[in-house]
């Protein structure tokens, strides 16, 4: 049995795999202490599957909190763990997209799931689940509602910020001057998306592209992002949000 | 008397760095650890300096791989920098030149040569601090803060009187927005009279004809300012010097094509460092002189400075190396086994670049005239982006490169426009993937060390599994 363990900046993301099978999956808060986070991704294996710790043959960690922790694993390279979680997913995948909480990542995708080229998005938190986080507080709603919200959108709106702080301001300026938050909302995807975009185009992505990361968890952006890269889409088979965790437990198979 | 260059402490601080490096390879000490307690007594300067100096960069420079052509190098840098000196003693008329136009022709001509860029890169490479309180200088005195360090340095050198101002500047219109506008800058300032050879946009043979009508132009200005004629001996005795160094240069070129590459990635900064002064001296010769050797001795050997085990990725830097950081290709070799090709700006390509005829006063002033139309980055900025991408392409190709780096300053803007065609054709011809990332030459504060190596090292891990 292999774990495979994504240490985000907020969550950390877990999978126990056996012979390319999913058998479990956790998601705990990082704070800050990718140690403490490992150990209660342990607690839950055990307490929610019956899983001990000691079953586990190989343990592969990527993400943020990857070189801070003291337990003996593998470091698994970011941009392999989604390339080869993509072609798991998706076996025909010739790209990926994963967008998490800091960072958009876009990849493209060889024979044998070996990685191409991949393009990270820039300084900005614009592309990145951080980004939703600000707007969504500002407009007094949580992250999963806004995909509901947005879908409620009647007329088009443009943001002129891309950058979250200057939009953020933006936002609550429109919300000033009445505009319907629907429409508010909808105008702050397709800048999101605007972004991905581009950086897709960077990695000159091609269909099927593997879509991951918890910002695709959201129908409405899946949709608007469809809508704009027009190539063939997949997300992710388990939850979007677990592509870098099953990639890292792939590699953990690999012995690498 | 006192040295003249001992009063501009951007010079004496170059100076002191070339003794300390001498120096510090004379004791024997192979590490750190080792070398401090080998140093013999320092002068207070000396000793100040060794507090600053950044310990990556004196540990690379410690190992076997490249301790003998760092001190070849240095006594290089030492010589010009005596020959500058000596020339400042003699009242000679000093010329501060873009290195794209190599120094021969000051020499014959009895003028003093100084390119104080180049001097940029040594204190960058060298200290922690490096320029940065140039750099700032600089910014308090108008230049602007979003140009390249390597000009913004020395803009802060002369602000504050740590460089000697020129007589006169001479530079090539090409390659670099921010190059032109120090120049200019400068000028506009301190009233320097500066002599522009206007690059021309395309690339071909009347192009170049052109181009050799402005290089003669200058050279004419020049006998008019400081009534002085071209020393034919002089000058062949210093493109007979630099036409050598270009011999191991080529030689190198070629050796780099082996697997593994023998020839280590530090260097190519000192490469650039040494073509920059090309004819200048001797030294400079056997900088490159050793370089060759040592790499001709490895490949004959099979002997390889990568760790032992390492699996090497070969790598094509598309744009510059960072000079703050020069380590950090001993630091990649030694993690990564990431050894460094060549890169767009100190690649000179034999089949173009060639010799210069040293026939008559006439041969060299077109054969100098043609290797300043061809040398890096000013080869690279003009004509159409095919050139350089073409360029970028074949190098990744005959060196049979298995990653591509582009690392540019936000003001290298011709750079950045071809950036994405180059990596794109360097995956369609030859499977390579690229990093590309955002850096200031000179300024450590822009993108820091431990970022740059979080980058790299995410970039060089994707090779490993």
């Amino acid at each position: 049995m292999l774990l495979g363990c994504d240490i985000g900046t907020a969550a950390t993301k877990a999978v126990l795999i056996k012979d390319d099978k999913l058998l479990h999956k956790v998601k705990v808060a990082t704070n800050a202490n990718p140690d403490d986070a490992l150990q209660r991704v342990h607690a839950a294996f055990a307490s929610e599957a019956g899983i001990s710790a000691t079953v586990i043959e190989q343990t592969a960690i990527t993400g943020w909190g990857q070189q801070k922790v003291s337990a003996q694993h593998i470091n698994a390279n970011h941009m392999n763990c989604l390339a080869k979680a993509a072609v798991w997913s998706e076996p025909s995948a010739r790209s990926a997209l994963c967008l998490g909480a800091q960072q958009g990542i876009a990849l493209s995708i060889g024979k044998e799931a070996r990685l191409l080229d991949y393009r990270v998005s820039d300084k900005c938190a614009n592309g990145a689940g951080k980004f939703l986080d600000v707007i969504s507080e500002a407009l007094g709603c949580t992250v999963e509602e806004t995909a509901a919200i947005a879908e409620l959108s009647t007329n088009d709106l443009s943001m002129s910020s891309q950058c979250a702080v200057f939009a953020e301001s933006e936002v609550v300026s429109l919300v000033n001057a009445g505009e319907p938050v629907p429409d508010i909302m909808e105008a702050i995807f397709r800048s999101l998306i605007k972004n991905v975009a581009t950086l897709c185009k960077r990695v000159r992505v091609k269909g099927p592209l593997v879509l991951g990361g918890g910002l695709m968890n959201n129908h409405r952006l899946v949709a608007i992002l469809n809508d704009s890269i027009k190539t063939e889409t997949a997300v992710f088979a388990q939850d979007p949000d677990y592509m870098a965790a099953v990639g890292a437990a792939l590699l953990a198979k690999r012995g690498n | 008397m006192t040295p003249m260059i001992e009063q501009y402490e951007y010079l004496r601080r170059t100076d002191a760095l070339c003794d300390l490096l001498i120096g510090a390879i004379d004791t024997g000490a192979m590490t750190l650890e080792e070398l401090f307690p080998a140093l013999p007594p320092l002068p207070e300067y000396h000793m100040q300096l060794i507090n600053e100096a950044n310990p990556e960069f004196i540990a690379a420079v410690l190992k076997p791989k490249n301790r003998k052509v760092v001190q070849a190098h240095a006594m290089g840098v030492k010589q010009y920098l005596a020959d500058l000196e000596q020339g400042m003693q003699e009242g000679k008329p000093m010329v501060g030149y873009f290195p794209s136009i190599t120094p021969e022709l000051f020499y014959s001509m009895g003028l003093n040569p100084l390119s104080v860029e180049t001097m940029s890169v040594y204190i960058a490479a060298a200290f922690d601090k490096g320029i940065e309180a140039e750099l700032d200088e600089s910014e308090a005195a108008g230049f602007p803060g979003h140009a390249c360090g390597i000009q913004r340095g020395p803009f802060g050198a002369y602000a504050k009187g740590a460089a000697p101002m020129a007589d006169v500047f001479v530079k090539c219109s090409a390659p670099c927005d921010s190059s032109n506008m120090f120049y200019q800058y400068t000028l506009d300032k301190y009233k320097v009279p500066l002599l522009l050879v206007d690059a021309p946009y395309h690339s071909d043979e009347r192009a170049f004809e052109f181009f050799l009508d402005e290089f003669k132009q200058m050279l004419k200005d020049l006998e008019e300012m400081f009534d002085c004629k071209i020393d034919e001996d002089d000058l062949r005795k210093r493109v007979t010097m630099g036409n050598e160094q270009l011999s191991h240069l080529y030689a190198l070129q070629k050796l780099r094509r082996q697997k593994p590459n023998p020839d280590p990635g530090m260097h190519r900064a000192l490469d650039f460092g040494s073509l920059s002064v090309a004819g200048s001296n001797q030294q400079h010769v056997d900088y490159m002189k050793l370089c060759h050797e040592e790499a001709r001795q490895r490949v004959e050997n099979n002997q390889s400075f990568l760790p032992e085990g390492k699996k090497e990725i070969r790598t094509v830097w598309t744009w510059g190396f960072t000079p703050h950081m020069i380590f950090i290709y001993d630091w990649l070799e030694e993690q990564y086994g990431a050894t460094y090709l060549e890169c767009a700006t100190s690649t000179l390509p034999e089949e173009i670049v060639g010799y210069v005829d040293t026939t008559d006063v006439d041969s060299m002033i077109r054969g100098l005239a043609w290797r300043s139309f061809n040398f890096p980055m000013q080869r690279t900025v003009m004509s159409f982006s095919d050139v350089y991408v073409n360029d970028m392409v074949k190098i990744a190709k005959d060196y049979d490169a298995d990653a591509a780096v582009y690392s540019g300053n936000q003001s290298c803007r011709h750079a950045w426009a071809a950036a994405k065609r180059i990596s794109d054709a360097i995956m369609d011809e030859t499977d390579a993937r690229s990093l590309t990332w955002e850096t200031d030459f000179i300024d450590k504060r822009f993108t820091s060390h431990a970022a740059t190596k979080a980058l790299l090292g995410e970039f060089f891990t994707t090779f490993e599994q």
